[in-house]
């Protein structure tokens, strides 16, 4: 089983490295790092390869309008990421972000779970992209009951509509990291399939991967 | 007086056609009678049967009813005993094996690991499934501050998922992995490493 973690986002090359190591211990075979420049994240892939890791850089994008994201999109892709996320504001662009060839991730936060219905699911198979789910927000202090319903909205909904969907950590330093078997137990504690569960932290992860920021033309 | 004698024969001849009349009424009306008393007979007969007849299913559903109640105490004493066997048979249970990363690098105490393990888990999916789970950390070994967690084998999820929402034992900044979950505590000890003599204890 090759597990991934499509977002990892260290604030130093230290915490990247610790994260890297911790991350090959608990089973991942394949990051994402996110960084505010591509050449930090590359650092960051860097330093993960060293620990034998399968190393990618990635950006995600908050899109309100459509309009202006696509612009922001296509920078990204310019800048020579190799994963593209939208975080949608708005349905429109939640729309438009998963028919994009360019985008591989829509990252959906727990409080929009409602943007995960069966229009989505067919963009989302046209485009091809994968939807996100975060889990740092489970790990907040205070009530968890918010985002625990946000996020088993929208993972049994992709689960009962067939649209592909993968959960990352979005961790900042090593103390918010997730191992995949807890990842996973935690999917399907909230109600999806077994199967379905070891696909969003192995293949579907894959398949955001096979798709190319500098889109399929 | 011819006249007279005349009347009179013709009253008398019609006073007797109308007492034939009567008569052949009073037969009729008497054959008549004959025939309702012959149908009421039948009609007693047929009550008669009929009453006999609802005698007999009221025998016969009385004799259901005891059948239907030996039916029913059949049924729930099988139940019963379904649910005894249930009772009876050996509880499934899951050996989660972990280890445990601290901030500094010291292992915590088994105490505090468990107790950080089952506040999640009540927080993750409340009381109730923190009783059905009957996680009880059943082995600790300090120095890999590594140690084996035993659940309820339909509770495994939950409790996985739980330690995947640790963050701190104790005072201190600390990730829970779990490494593999096995169905007795013999493999569980095998995975974490242990010799030979330490298995045996």
């Amino acid at each position: 089983m090759r597990a991934c973690d499509l977002q990892l986002a260290p604030r130093s090359i230290r915490d990247a490295d610790s994260m890297a190591e911790a991350a090959a211990r608990m089973g991942l075979r394949v990051v994402a790092f996110e960084a505010p420049s591509v050449e930090a994240a590359r650092g960051y892939a860097e330093a993960a390869r060293r620990w034998g890791l399968e190393a990618y850089t990635r950006v995600t994008i908050e899109a309100r309008s459509w309009g202006d994201a696509a612009r922001e999109v296509a920078k990204a892709a310019q800048r020579g990421y190799d994963l593209v996320a939208v975080r949608p504001r708005s349905a429109e662009a939640a729309r438009l972000a998963a028919r994009d060839p360019r985008v591989a991730v829509i990252q959906l936060p727990p409080g929009m779970a409602r943007y995960m219905d069966r229009s989505q699911a067919l963009m989302l198979r046209e485009g091809g992209a994968v939807v996100e789910v975060r889990l740092l927000p489970l790990l907040r202090p205070g009530d968890p009951r918010a985002a625990l319903r946000g996020v088993m909205v929208i993972v049994r909904r992709a689960a009962a509509l067939g649209a592909p969907f993968i959960a990352s950590s979005g961790a900042r330093s090593l103390w918010e990291m997730w191992s995949p078997a807890a990842a996973r137990a935690l999917l399907e504690a909230l109600g999806v399939p077994s199967n379905i569960a070891l696909l969003a932290l192995t293949a579907y992860c894959r398949q955001a991967l096979l798709k190319p920021a500098q889109g399929r033309a | 007086m011819q006249d007279a004698a005349l009347l009179a024969s013709l009253v008398s001849a019609a006073t007797a056609a109308v007492i034939v009349l009567m008569a052949r009424r009073i037969v009729l009306l008497e054959e008549r009678l004959a025939a309702v008393d012959g149908r009421s007979r039948e009609v007693e007969e047929r009550l008669a049967r009929l009453e006999e007849g609802l005698e007999e299913a009221g025998r016969a559903a009385r004799r259901l009813s005891l059948l239907e109640k030996a039916v029913a105490k059949a049924l729930e004493s099988y139940m019963a005993e379904d649910v005894l066997e249930k009772l009876r048979r050996k509880r499934r249970r899951r050996y989660i094996v972990f280890y445990v990363v601290t901030e500094d690098g010291s292992a915590p105490a088994p105490e505090e690991v468990e107790k950080a393990l089952l506040r999640a888990l009540e927080r993750l999916a409340g009381q109730l499934a923190v009783a059905a789970s009957r996680a009880q950390l059943v082995y600790y070994v300090p120095e890999k501050a590594a140690g084996i967690l035993r659940a309820s084998h339909e509770t495994k999820y939950l409790v996985l998922a739980a330690m995947g929402l640790v963050r701190r034992v104790g005072d201190r900044r600390a990730l829970i992995v779990p490494v593999r979950t096995t169905g007795t505590i013999k493999t569980a000890k095998r995975v974490l490493g242990l010799t030979l003599r330490e298995l045996k204890k």
